[in-house]
């Protein structure tokens, strides 16, 4: 069992050293680990160091570590590594973020010190679940903004930091604001910035943005680009009035029903610190995960299908890696009383043998009424996952969106060469995509051709727009919405890239140095500058590691960034192939050894194309709610039961090109 | 946000607040007149503050008074943060823990259940034995608690006095207590009882027949089982697993019992029902085909799809039960393929995974994987390059048939071809290949013309495996490779350098090839192998070939020697011998299932070192008795001589503490309090006794250590 538990940060400072079972000296634990780390790169996820074992989860930007006595040899590591995955998902919803920093850590010590205490003891874990918990942890969270004025400041401050960054690592230029100015462009990605914080800010942000807009109203020139801001901002305003679930859940009010012993304790004064020993029961209840006396004024329960496709295709080999379906069900439960719902789905009851055997259940269904067809369960308040499930496909199964022509073709001659690609939908004629951007991977075009980028290269596509993302070597294709088929409904895009003409390259060299004019200004970005800039080459080993990764996590990112440029901090990512100018430097340097055969590993590894696409109203493995009933045998009440569907894509919904 | 009315609530009590407000800086004095002020919201943040200084490492231990005066209130959130601050400094400040004692004790007849469990739970952990003096009553009250609440509290603490001092729990007999807690009619009691059982049972394994228990208690678990939280529910399929039915009848209930639970969302849950219900399977021997064991897939599956530090534990398990039941899983190949985002460590464990998961009459999925492994060499990182090549000549192996070798011979040539980065993975799995194929001669000229393209190899390759093989390979088919003398003479100078195997194969490969090679070659390696090796058995071997050599017709028997083919290798997956596989699958989900090493669970019985209890470290011990040496030498003046006396003997003991501390010996946890002088020294001097029979045993047991060697 676990005997200690620490947070430590990412250069292993520990943040939070909790001593579970009384170990002495215990503080030393943690030297032993970071010892051993600063010798060791590997991450394994358990480690034995001495006397102790290790195990490390890596969440955000922190590692969850817990200690065990290598003499509790019987303890179970699964529940222990799975605990800690659990208690960071327990402080994200205490904190109310969704990602957890250093900052945000130390200035929750002593809540976390506690929901530490709560949720184990003595290394015998009790309860994790954050519905429970919060009755029991009442200190307040400790958020960083407060003041209107101060947090505008902050905001200000930290938008112009995220800007220099932006502006000196990430470079995409889109086909139709290429001409743009570079201040203009920042000012666009303010906005998007903001849109996608939005949720963590309170109310005040509303009047935020109202002064921001005249700010930026005053600074604009451009007519066409007021009009998007516009749009932006309106959008915006209107996601912040629509009402959202964490207001609901805060509305909410408890029904305290309180025992007689407690009622003389009860002190007005403090009734937001007093716990009512009441909520105590519930862990000792049958039902855990669900307290007695919720109330609510209007009892509704949503339930979410949601699929993600899993889908990997050689397309050069023309062969499926993978066809799966990762699909949940997740409910959000405002309902008073003890309610008992069943739910049957179209798949229940075929009998599907497939979907029976990878169903796998939140502890609040009672697993033997799923033989009867039916799902039955007693919710737990607020957010859940009512079951998870994975199908496979049958190979020829199409994706829904597929890919169905992709073709490098240089023309030397013309010192061009294009790219063409086409896709097409496969799902229901009325559905039609959200969301959808093709991420065309041209890091491999960098590597085996010249290409000048002193030519801008252009794009041309049926449908959405192409940008081109500089910094990490990939085209963008954002498409938005695009309507079901069966195949038939096919879009294109086209790119075309300058090939490094050398002898024209020499000639005009050789014009300018006998004409007395001056060379000829050139208008819009200087693509090829920022490329070198950006291309620099770094050490090898950061490299490969962290490519992938970056990758793909650049990629989440742009969605949510409503069409700005990829945001992250990327001064790792990219970077990995060098332009021919400065290739030509390396290999005179001492270091070229090295630069050689990662330059081979490279044309060798393969390319991902990547799709992120989203389908409302559309489960894609057919999978139904054919009735949900929602009985409260004491309250009887009028309930709103609401089904939604939703198909997206995983994260492996890749083309390898 | 808290709704409207609350927050002008809040808003006007702010502004109409008269208790002055404690500054952040967090001053001492300021803390202490804010802890003691009449205003019962400045205390409280005076104390949130003080604790604030406690997290960031101030020393604040000398509000310790002023603080626990705060102790007495009916805050919850107040108590507990108290609680915090004792419980950080009871073990520097044991003789002002006693003032908390009383309020502790008070607590725990609280009629609050919160605040009876807070109280119960604070005081165990305490490491300071004027504390645990006091334990007894509340613990026994608590563990007769009318709120199940509160007794699913008290059983835990039972195990964490027992950790803190085995004589006291032993002496209280709530032992007793506890294993009648089994028979609790609520679920969650009855399995934090087993939990705290099981932790007592691994600290001492004397004092509770564990085993005894859970046999008799089984349809008690089996009951709860159903009606208590996750974490409950893994302690409780913990304690099953270690059950035996008695007869297939037994275990068949038991497995349809827990098998709903394989559809739990939470893979601890999962993977503990896995193991219930393959340590029962032994009994029922089910066949292939019944539908648990399709159950047992899927569940397998599912604890696939978690995040990867989750999933390495769950590839590690899976792979001790695929040792066990090899079919298990051969449907699900794909789920084990590579995601080119996974972590490195799922990486490897994957690959593992799917060599031995793979079937190996099935042609199409063999194919189908060795595809697989082809693009995963094309990767990056250059561990899981090599592992997939190593795989590769596993799958073909398993495989066995010549053309799919071919295949496999193939795809390796190719990558050595166009990288020359893992070239010593190649060789091995080369020869390997060429071990399980050893009559195809067409593979044979294939590999050899490739591997005969390497300029001075001893060079090129690293490390000692692949030299070893390299060099085989040179005296296997010495007529496939040219220039065969200059390869030999590179390997030879670099004699002294290379590992005990490449040697042994230097050597080998010489004295078998020694009619072709020039006979200084033979007289040098002779003489480097006898000479200059340190591996005995190298020289061995050298000087028994010499001798071979140098007796009359002694060319023959070399060649007999020499020339015996090697046996043609079937598998060169690693498996577990039966005994240990059995030990792994009853450790299943524990530290053995990653090392895959079990815990000899009869041969060592570890028993703790004396606990902690009376709580100090030999550090503290040293700064407290020389803090009370001081302090006595003023009062120990008026005494006399006796005192003196007393007073050297202190400081030998001192000095031997010092001796012991700078030795960096294990610190032996030893007893001390402070407030009375007169059983100080006592203590002390016991202290010094003990710890001198502590260095003498240690040195005895080096001195035992040396005899060995």
């Amino acid at each position: 069992m676990l005997s200690c538990i620490f947070i430590l940060d990412e250069n292993l400072e520990p943040l939070i050293s909790k001593n579970i079972r009384a170990i002495p000296n215990f503080k030393s634990i943690v030297e032993l680990f970071r010892k051993h780390r600063s010798t060791n790169t590997t991450e394994l996820p358990i480690v034995s160091i001495n006397d102790w074992n290790f195990i490390q989860i890596k969440r955000d930007s922190l590692i969850f570590l817990g200690a065990i006595n290598i003499n509790d040899y019987m303890s179970d590591l699964m529940s222990m590594s799975i605990y800690l995955d659990k208690f960071y998902y327990l402080l994200k919803m205490h904190l109310k973020t969704d990602t957890l920093n250093r900052n945000i850590i130390l200035d929750n010590i002593l809540l976390i010190m506690e929901l530490i205490d709560e949720s184990i003891d003595f290394g015998i874990i009790q309860m994790t679940d954050p519905n429970i918990i919060k009755d029991y942890v009442r200190v307040k969270v400790n958020l960083p903004d407060e003041d209107i004025s101060l947090s505008i400041n902050k905001n200000q401050s930290s938008l112009d930091r995220d800007n220099e960054r932006q502006t000196s690592n990430n470079y995409s230029i889109s086909t139709d604001s290429a001409h743009y100015s570079n201040d203009l462009f920042n000012e666009h990605y303010k906005y998007s910035k903001y849109l996608s914080n939005e949720d963590d800010e309170s109310e005040d942000s509303e009047k935020e943005t109202e002064e921001r807009k005249k700010k930026k109203k005053e600074n604009l020139q451009h007519k066409k680009y007021i009009k998007k801001q516009q749009k932006l901002a309106k959008s915006m305003l209107q996601t912040i009035t629509n009402p959202d679930v964490s207001k609901i859940l805060e509305l909410r009010k408890h029904v305290n029903i309180l025992n007689k012993e407690d009622m003389k304790l009860v002190d007005a004064e403090n009734d937001e610190n007093y716990i009512n020993s009441y909520i105590a029961k519930t862990t000792i209840m049958p039902i855990s995960w669900r307290t007695k006396g919720i109330y609510y004024a209007k009892n509704e329960f949503f339930l979410d299908v949601l699929e993600k496709q899993e889908y990997i295709m050689d397309f050069k080999n023309d062969l499926i890696r993978k066809n799966l379906i990762q699909g949940k069900i997740i409910c959000r439960c405002f309902l008073s009383g003890m309610p008992k719902l069943k739910i049957a789905l179209n798949k229940l009851l075929q009998k599907d043998q497939q979907f029976l055997s990878q169903l796998r259940f939140h502890q609040c269904v009672s697993l033997e009424t799923i033989q009867n067809k039916e799902i039955e369960f007693i919710p737990p308040d607020g957010e859940f996952i009512l079951c998870e499930y994975e199908l496979k496909r049958h190979v020829k199964d199409p994706p829904n969106i597929k890919l169905i022509s992709f073709e490098i073709k240089p023309k030397l001659k013309k010192f061009k060469i294009q790219i063409n690609l086409s896709i097409t939908t496969f799902f229901k004629v009325q559905n039609s995509t959200s969301i959808l951007n093709l991420k065309i991977p041209l890091e491999k075009l960098f590597n085996d051709y010249k290409i000048d980028l002193k030519k801008s290269p252009r794009f041309k596509s049926n449908i959405g727009q192409v940008k081109f993302n500089l910094s990490d070597d990939f085209l963008l294709w954002e498409i938005g919405s695009m309507k079901g088929g069966h195949g038939e409904n096919i879009k294109a895009m086209t790119a075309e890239f300058f090939l490094f003409n050398e002898e024209e390259y020499l000639q005009l060299q050789e014009e300018l140095k006998t004409s007395m004019n001056p060379p000829p200004l050139r208008v819009g970005p200087k693509l090829e500058e920022l490329y070198e800039q950006l291309h620099e080459p770094k050490t090898l080993k950061e490299e490969g590691e962290q490519d992938i990764n970056t990758g793909i996590s650049n990629h989440k990112l742009d969605t949510n960034d409503n069409g700005s440029i990829p945001s992250t901090g990327t001064t790792n990512a990219g970077a990995n192939i060098a332009t021919p100018a400065s290739t030509s430097v390396v290999k005179n340097d001492t270091s070229s050894n090295k630069e050689i055969p990662l330059k081979k590993a490279l044309s060798n590894k393969p390319q991902y194309l990547t799709v992120d696409f989203e389908i409302p109203y559309y489960a894609c493995s057919g999978l139904k709610v054919e009735y949900l009933k929602i009985e409260e045998e004491q309250l009887l009440y009028q309930s709103f039961p609401w089904v939604r569907y939703k198909t997206t894509n995983d994260k492996d919904y890749v083309f390898v090109v | 946000m808290p709704p409207l009315d609350k927050k002008i609530k809040k808003f006007l009590k702010d502004s109409v607040r008269i208790a002055p407000k404690i500054s952040s800086k967090g001053e001492l004095t300021e803390l202490r007149t804010g802890l003691v002020s009449p205003y019962p919201q400045t205390r409280k943040d005076a104390i949130k503050k003080t604790i604030q200084q406690m997290t960031v490492g101030k020393d604040v231990s000398s509000l310790f008074p002023d603080v626990l005066k705060n102790i007495a209130t009916n805050d919850v959130e107040q108590k507990k943060l108290v609680y915090l601050y004792v419980m950080n400094y009871a073990e520097t400040h044991p003789e002002l823990c006693i003032l908390a004692v009383n309020t502790f004790v008070t607590d725990s007849e609280d009629p609050n259940p919160l605040i009876r469990c807070m109280a119960v739970r604070t005081m165990s952990m305490i490491r300071v034995d004027k504390i645990l003096d006091y334990l007894e009553t509340p613990l026994r009250r608590t563990l007769q608690d009318d709120n199940p609440y509160v007794r699913k509290t008290a059983v835990i603490c039972v195990a964490k006095v027992f950790q803190l001092d085995k004589q006291l729990c032993l002496n209280l007999g709530v032992l007793t207590d506890l294993v009648s807690a089994l028979e609790d009619p609520n679920p969650v009691v009855v399995a934090n009882t087993i939990a705290s059982l099981t932790e007592i049972y691994a600290m001492d394994s004397t004092v509770i027949n564990l085993n005894d228990l859970i046999q008799s208690h089984v349809s008690k678990f089996l009951l709860a089982l159903n009606e208590c939280t996750e974490w409950a529910r893994i302690t409780i399929l913990t304690v099953l697993s270690k059950y035996s039915a008695k007869d297939s009848i037994e275990a068949q209930d038991i497995i349809d019992r827990v098998t709903a639970h394989l559809q739990h969302v939470n893979p601890a849950v999962v993977l503990a029902t896995v193991k219930v219900i393959i340590i029962n399977l032994d009994l029922t021997k089910p066949q292939i085909n019944d539908p648990v064991m399709k159950k047992l897939s899927s569940a397998m599956i599912s604890i696939m799809s978690t995040p990867p530090e989750i999933q390495f534990i769950a590839l590690k398990n899976i792979r001790i039960i695929l040792e066990k039941y090899p079919e298990l899983l051969t449907k699900e190949t794909r789920i084990f393929f590579v995601k080119f985002n996974d972590p490195l460590y799922v990486k490897l464990e994957k690959i593992e995974i799917l060599v031995r998961l793979v079937d190996a009459s099935n042609i199409k999925q063999c194919t189908i994987l060795l595809n697989e492994l082809k693009e995963y060499t094309r990767e990056f990182e250059p561990e899981f390059v090599s592992k997939a090549i190593q795989a590769l000549s596993q799958l073909a192996i398993k495989y066995s048939k010549e053309s799919f070798c071919n295949k496999v011979l193939d795809i390796l040539l190719e990558l050595l071809e166009r990288q020359d980065t893992f070239k010593d993975d190649c060789c091995i799995a080369i020869s390997n290949l060429l071990r399980h194929c050893p009559t195809s001669t067409q593979m044979v000229t294939q590999a050899c013309g490739l591997l005969n393209t390497w300029v001075e190899p001893e060079l090129i390759l690293n490390r000692d495996e692949a030299k070893c093989n390299y060099v085989w390979l040179l005296g296997q088919y010495p007529d496939k490779f040219s220039s065969l003398e200059e390869r030999i003479l590179g390997f030879v100078e670099n004699f002294r350098q290379e590992d005990p195997l490449t040697q042994t194969a230097v050597l080998a490969t010489i004295v078998r090839l020694h009619t072709r090679l020039p006979g200084t070659i033979l007289q040098t390696i002779l003489e480097l192998a006898t000479k200059e090796t340190i591996v005995i058995d190298i020289r061995d071997m050298a000087m028994m070939y010499w001798r071979c050599l140098s007796i009359p017709g002694g060319d023959e028997l070399v060649q007999q020697l020499c020339n015996t083919a090697p046996p043609a290798i079937d598998n060169i997956l690693d498996t577990f011998p039966p005994e240990i596989l059995k030990k792994l699958i009853q450790e299943l989900a524990t530290i053995s299932s990653i090392t895959f090493r079990p815990q000899a669970t009869n041969a060592k019985k570890y028993v703790r070192p004396e606990t902690v209890v009376k709580g100090k470290k030999l550090d503290e011990l040293k700064n407290i008795a020389k803090n009370e040496i001081v302090k006595n030498d003023e009062v120990l003046l008026d005494f006399g001589d006796d005192a003196t006396e007393e007073n050297n003997k202190n400081t030998t003991t001192l000095d031997d503490l010092d001796d012991l501390f700078n030795f960096g010996t294990v610190l032996p946890k030893e007893s001390n309090s402070g407030t009375n002088l007169e059983s100080d020294f006592n203590k002390l001097g016991i202290n010094g006794g003990r710890q001198d029979t502590n260095t003498t045993s240690t040195s005895t047991t080096t001195q035992d250590l040396m005899d060995l060697f």
